[in-house]
């Protein structure tokens, strides 16, 4: 039973509150006791920062020059991300919600609550009665930490992790063509490839730094194809743009495909050596002409003809993909269609060919191969093998028969909060009030719960609805290794110790599992224990951590997994040897055929709302939104609306209009841009409750990846005649053009 | 100083990271002195980064009635010296490229200075360490200029002026020279109708950049 | 740290005659009035008789200076526009007004260095203060405008050109603190002085843009000449006039330097301060005149006398920023300007790589020519 009753109140008390200098305010005369070099806390680049501390706190930071990935480069999130440490809202005891108020507790009381309540839960209902939900931004070490607690701490099977909406689309795609899930070249290979395809990433907004390498290689003369229904910085930077109708990736990456088996492009001695399914895969792609491609997707013919000539003819060259293919109830299949170009073309596994996905999250590859996914064990094992299950109940100690059974994505979690089966869930490191798609369905699903507890710095929308609140620590007050979007395996130290009585999460995941009783299992009292046990669990996984140290990672600046020996040096690029991870060492081809996607626009919805990212805000927006710099850029959401669509509406630049879809509505002033597509709004997703775009959004799950479709659902706009000007123009003392327009 | 700043707008993603970064720099530490303002968001995502040009003969400089602003030796135009500005603000509109901001309860300009409590001492200026493109880049012209397929240019052209400066731009093209005659159009705008014109005028994102004022107050 | 900065040309020649004839005259009228003031000479004491010298020579290398900077184009229109708007007679009370917010915010309270930062005003009241309470108390003495004469066993008699004033006891608290005036002025300035260097030694920003002649020496003067009083006051007070002389020397030394220092460095901002009742009158007023509208973003920005008066400015200095289309450049606010500058990048040819554009085809900007481009503008 929890629901948000005073929400004055906690917002009054936790926030988000904007707080925009470093604890005592600017200075340029601190004296800096220590400086620690870290990574950044937010995307997964994990570029490299030294945090400046003084007097036990993080008061600035410097540019780290000397690690190899970013060179010092940040963006504004990164600059601004030592802020968050001192926030003024950060959480600083354990909060229990009495009669509608969080009330400060004692971490005693905290925990005996949640012990007792969580065992009332199983005893009444069963083990499977409790969910655990976790996330991506959490060390690698907290991500095994997760899987162990759900499956050897409460003995439940639901558990799952917010890379559901994030990776799960990409890492189906690859095991199902590779047999592994990761990244295959590194990001110094991106210099070397002559021409670039960039499928559904907005790069310059979500993926900053890796625009370094993007333009290393232009530098060298390559070229850039992007594949993204608006025209973002990316795809205003690009050679060739083809600008698709939301949902339709596979009828383009076929259409490419089909040009360069015409041309006789592709490579006849891999797809023989190293492959299998070609045939049946051709007699699809030749279907996919040009022009059909063209008729589906709505991109002209000319330039998917020209895209697979410029990516057929180069010796070189590389895949990338992000959220936006991924995002979809086709996901996987999206995924797939563009592995078949990489493996027609045989350009995989040497510098400057490859293939990878842009990772989400900061830990958005480490987080999604040690078990906290549903149906993973660490190593990339899998919960339905019976070798991997029996492996790592050895490691673990724990009784074969005690292992649960694999659970179910998050968005189905979320169904069966709301049908009554889970009563009991524990959160960590993710917001679902914001991310998750549906968000007026989400808080039915939280409010129906008996016992809800949720683990964050912030008050999150989604703590809001907890019963038991616990403080966590941020990225500086805890170590531990991340794996970036290239698979390497780097090291965030901890410049600071936790502010109040705040803890580190595992810690708190511990202590939970030793008050019920499996203490035993959780005899951990450092980051590194826990990553000593992680190294064995993975060992033999494909995902093999066996040979990291902490000391390697400091010494080579990151190790690229798999290192299964001490003395290995770890993998920067994969399937090097041209042999993949199948048990025949073969890639596989997938024949894939163009499905629309779960919800077109009709008379009703005319419009296709895609949702994504803006450069200031990351995620769910909880740590980024109580950061002033970062709000004053970007302060709310806004609907992306073409002139003639507007037009046609008889919309203004800067009028709000609502934006309805069959699950919800929402208020978004507009911005009227050329660079999107008439038949297509966009809204960013960043901000929960009446802001959140994901009010409108469609659940409706991937097959195979359970990936909900955010980037494609069905919407119209009203106008209704609001006044009120964007936050933005409303700062301005002067008149904008528009506002003069209206006659003000 | 031989190293200096290299200008690329057309890598510029537009997303302020140094904005953000300039605040952290011990000069004019907590207030930006760099600009990223979109040209037209209606039109394009194209924005363009200011930093102090560093002209070899400062109009700022010589129209300060204080004789507040100083170059250094390295070429560095300095903000103004705090004991003399008069915060008169003729700098400010003054400048051929708008860089200048002023404060006035503090009765203070303050300016890009190339970071010179970090290039001083050899570090690179934080707008070009945190770039995440190369839109903001420092070093010395041979190490920068063949690493790249723009055409470096110091000369820029406004009406009648010819003005250099220390402080490259990156050209895509062949031209020697930046010309600013009038105020221009973005490209995607040319043929557009009245009434498209209208629907797309300038946008209220543009505005973003200045909170406080249209002319560059801190 | 910084050194010497580089000169600019541009400003016109410098015209010295009219500077040094204003120098000399400046000493001139002092000279006068320390012969009439002392009432020819007859209170004027000998012993101080250096000082009086070097204050009149400063003061005419003071106006000296002065002129100098007036030739600055932008501070003549300055000048002379603050002048013209002062003395318009219907704007008189006002004009008066505005003069004295100015005088009682900036030059007494000096608010603007507080909002530069608590422990910066505080550090510049304490010097400021404590050297106009040691001009007020030196220079009637030195120039024989004040001079003491002994009424019975304790009383003094302060005569102020001559005329008697009123009568202290020596051993009352108000005479004890008259009298050691000097001193508490010289431990602000010590304490002043103390804390500017010390934040001149901490901050970063500061390490990195100071000059040693032109911020340390300044702080350092004032300091030797504070010490070199204190130790007067102690020499008679405690060691019998020990060393006394040789001190009063070293004393006048240090004073002599400063006052010849004060036209040409930091401290010349004592004289140049004033100016901010001119330029903040300039300011009042022109916020009440019609407002320069930007031609691009049609967004009024700063009043038009200031903006054409700046136009002037930058002309006499031998810029033309004048364009085809009529404008100057300075019509344009700031941001606009940026953003022209950002458009011309745009619209430069693509002759090797495209500028700011994908490959997008539906606004026909392939065919446009630049003679199209231009109609537009």
């Amino acid at each position: 039973m929890s629901k948000v009753e005073n929400l004055d109140r906690i917002l009054e008390q936790f926030g988000p509150h904007l707080h925009d200098a470093p604890d005592g305010g600017w200075a340029a005369d601190r004296v800096i006791d220590n400086v620690v070099p870290t990574h950044c806390p937010y995307c997964a680049v994990q570029c490299g920062l030294n945090l400046l501390v003084e007097k036990n706190k993080v008061v600035g930071f410097e540019p780290r020059y000397d690690f190899p990935v970013n060179e010092g480069r940040l963006c504004p999130k990164g600059v601004t991300a030592y802020l968050q440490t001192h926030h003024p809202d950060r959480l600083l005891y354990p909060l229990i919600k009495r009669n509608g108020y969080f009330e400060r507790a004692s971490w005693d009381d905290a925990l005996d609550l949640i012990v007792s309540k969580f065992q009332e839960i199983q005893a009444k209902y069963g083990k499977d009665a409790i969910g655990i939900y976790s996330g991506s931004s959490l060390t690698t070490e907290k991500t095994y930490l997760m899987g162990k607690f759900a499956r050897a701490g409460l003995g439940t099977r639901y558990i799952d992790y917010n890379g559901r909406l994030c990776m799960v689309s990409a890492a189906a795609g690859n095991n199902k063509a590779f047999g592994i899930d990761r990244a295959a070249n590194p990001f110094a290979d991106i210099p070397l490839a002559e021409v670039l395809i960039i499928a559904g990433a907005n790069c310059a907004e979500t993926f900053p730094v890796l625009n370094k390498y993007l333009w290393e290689q232009r530098d060298n003369g390559g070229r850039w194809i992007v594949i993204d229904p608006r025209e973002t910085a990316t795809a205003r930077q690009g050679d060739l743009h083809l600008q698709l109708k939301p949902g339709t990736d596979v009828a383009v990456a076929n259409g490419m495909l089909n040009v360069m088996v015409r041309e006789n492009l592709i490579d006849e001695d891999f797809i023989a050596n190293s492959t299998n399914d070609w045939e049946a895969t051709r007699t699809v792609i030749e279907k996919y002409t040009p022009d059909v491609a063209s008729q589906i997707s709505d991109v002209p013919a000319k330039k998917i003809e020209q895209a697979g000539l410029l990516y057929g003819r180069a010796k070189t060259g590389m895949i990338m993909h992000a959220r936006g293919i991924e995002h979809h109830t086709n996901g996987v299949n999206n995924v797939l269609s563009y592995i078949n170009i990489v493996l027609a073309t045989g350009k995989i596994g040497e510098p400057g060919k490859g293939y990878g996905t842009i990772t989400g999250q900061g830990n958005g590859q480490g987080g999604r191969e040690h078990g906290q996914k549903a149906d993973q064990l660490p190593g990339q094992r899998s919960m339905l093998n019976a070798e991997h299950r029996k492996y790592v109940c050895d490691v673990w100690g724990l009784p074969e028969e005690e292992l649960p059974e694999a659970g179910v994505s998050v968005v189905e979690m979320f169904d069966k909060m709301r049908e009554g089966e889970i009563k009991g869930f524990f959160s960590l490191c993710n917001n679902g009030m914001v991310s998750l798609p549906d968000t007026n369905k989400i808080r039915q699903s939280l409010e129906n719960l008996e016992f809800n507890v949720n683990v964050d710095f912030f008050m999150s929308e989604s703590s809001r609805y907890a019963d038991v609140v616990l403080p966590g620590t941020t990225w500086a007050e805890d170590e531990g290794v991340t794996a970036n979007s290239e698979a390497r395996v780097i090291k965030i130290n901890k410049a600071v110790d936790p502010p109040g009585e705040a803890k580190t999460d595992w810690w708190i995941v511990c202590e939970i599992a030793r008050r019920m009783g499996r203490g035993k299992y959780f005899n951990f009292n450092s980051p590194r224990e826990i990553f000593d046990e992680l190294r064995v669990a993975s060992k033999g996984g494909n995902a093999d951590y066996y040979g990291i140290t902490y000391e390697k990672i400091e010494k080579q600046n990151g190790v690229f997994w798999m290192c299964p020996t001490l003395d290995h040096p770890g993998t920067p690029r994969l399937f090097e040897d041209k042999k993949f991870y199948h048990p025949d060492k073969k890639a596989k081809f997938h024949p894939i055929e163009y499905k629309p996607p779960a919800e077109v626009p009709d008379a009703e919805y005319p419009l296709a709302l895609t949702t994504g990212r803006v450069v200031y805000q990351y995620l769910s927006g909880n740590q980024t939104r109580r950061i002033g710099f970062l709000v004053e850029q970007c302060p709310e959401p806004y609907v992306e609306i073409h002139p003639e669509t507007a037009l046609a509406l008889k919309i203004n630049d800067g009028e709000r209009v609502k934006v309805v879809s069959r699950r919800g509505e929402g208020v978004f002033p507009a911005l009227i841009v050329r660079t999107i597509r008439p038949d297509t709004i966009f809204i960013p997703y960043h901000w929960g409750e009446q802001l959140a775009a994901n009010q409108l959004t469609n659940p409706a799950l991937d097959p195979i990846s359970k990936i909900p479709e955010y980037k494609a659902c069905a919407a119209r706009i009203e106008k209704i005649h609001s006044r009120e000007l964007p936050i933005l123009g409303r700062n301005r003392k002067g008149a904008s053009l528009s506002e003069v327009r209206r006659g003000k | 100083m031989q190293e200096t700043m290299f200008i690329d707008p057309q890598r510029c993603i537009g997303c302020r990271s140094c904005v953000a970064a300039c605040r952290e720099c011990s000069t004019h530490k907590g207030y930006s002195m760099i600009f990223v303002d979109h040209i037209d968001r209606s039109e394009t995502t194209a924005t363009m980064p200011t930093v102090c040009m560093h002209c070899t003969e400062p109009t700022c400089a010589l129209v300060c009635p204080a004789d507040a602003i100083k170059m250094n030796e390295d070429g560095v135009v300095m903000s103004a010296l705090k004991p003399r500005c008069l915060d008169c603000r003729n700098c400010v509109n003054a400048c051929p490229f708008g860089v200048p901001k002023y404060n006035t309860a503090m009765h203070l300009q303050m300016k890009c200075d190339m970071c010179y409590d970090r290039t001083s001492e050899g570090l690179k200026p934080m707008c070009a360490s945190v770039c995440p493109t190369g839109a903001i880049s420092f070093g010395k012209y041979e190490q920068i200029v063949p690493l790249r397929r723009t055409k470096p240019v110091n000369a820029h052209v406004f009406g009648n002026q010819h003005v250099e400066t220390k402080v490259y731009l990156m050209l895509p093209t062949d031209e020697t020279e930046v010309n600013i005659d009038g105020c221009g159009v973005f490209e995607g705008r040319i043929g557009l109708t009245g009434e498209q014109q209208a629907q797309t005028g300038e946008s209220w994102i543009d505005t973003q950049e200045e909170q406080s004022d249209k002319s560059n107050e801190f | 740290m910084a050194t010497a900065a580089k000169k600019l040309t541009r400003s016109g020649a410098i015209n010295y005659m009219h500077p040094t004839i204003i120098g000399v005259i400046a000493s001139a009228v002092l000279t006068l009035l320390v012969i009439v003031g002392s009432r020819n000479l007859e209170h004027f004491d000998s012993a101080l008789f250096g000082y009086t010298i070097a204050s009149i020579v400063a003061f005419g290398a003071i106006a000296f200076r002065y002129a100098i900077w007036l030739q600055r184009p932008a501070t003549r229109t300055y000048f002379r526009r603050g002048l013209q708007l002062f003395f318009q007679r219907k704007k008189f009370a006002a004009n008066t007004a505005s003069a004295a917010t100015t005088v009682a915010t900036n030059l007494v309270a000096q608010k603007f260095i507080f909002k530069r930062g608590t422990m910066r005003w505080l550090m510049h009241a304490l010097i400021m203060w404590g050297c106009v309470i040691a001009a007020l108390i030196t220079f009637p003495l030195v120039f024989g405008w004040v001079h003491f004469e002994l009424e019975g066993d304790l009383g003094y008699r302060a005569y102020l050109f001559g005329i008697p004033t009123q009568l202290m006891q020596g051993r009352d608290i108000f005479a004890w603190i008259v009298f050691h005036g000097l001193d508490f002025s010289a431990v602000m300035v010590i304490a002043g002085c103390a804390i500017a260097i010390h934040r001149r030694l901490k901050d970063r920003g500061a390490i990195a843009t100071q000059t040693f002649l032109l911020d340390f020496v300044p702080h350092m003067m004032l300091i030797a000449i504070s010490v070199s009083g204190l130790m007067l006051t102690a020499s008679s007070l405690w060691f019998e006039g020990y060393m006394y002389s040789f001190v009063a020397m070293v004393h006048q030394a240090t004073v002599i330097m400063t006052l010849f220092y004060l036209p040409f460095g930091k401290l010349f901002h004592v004289v140049q301060r004033p100016a901010s009742i001119g330029v903040e009158l300039y300011q009042r007023r022109s916020r009440e005149m019609p407002q320069a509208v930007c031609p691009r973003c049609k967004t009024e920005f700063v009043g038009q006398m200031w903006i054409d008066d700046l136009k002037k400015v930058v002309g006499e200095l031998g810029f033309d920023y004048r364009m085809a289309n009529g404008q100057t450049l300075q019509d344009y606010c700031p941001r606009c300007k940026r953003i022209m500058r950002g458009l011309a990048y745009a619209g430069l040819p693509d002759t090797k790589e495209k500028v700011f554009y994908g490959t997008r085809e539906e606004a026909g900007h392939t065919e446009t020519t630049k003679s199209e481009k231009s109609s537009q503008q």
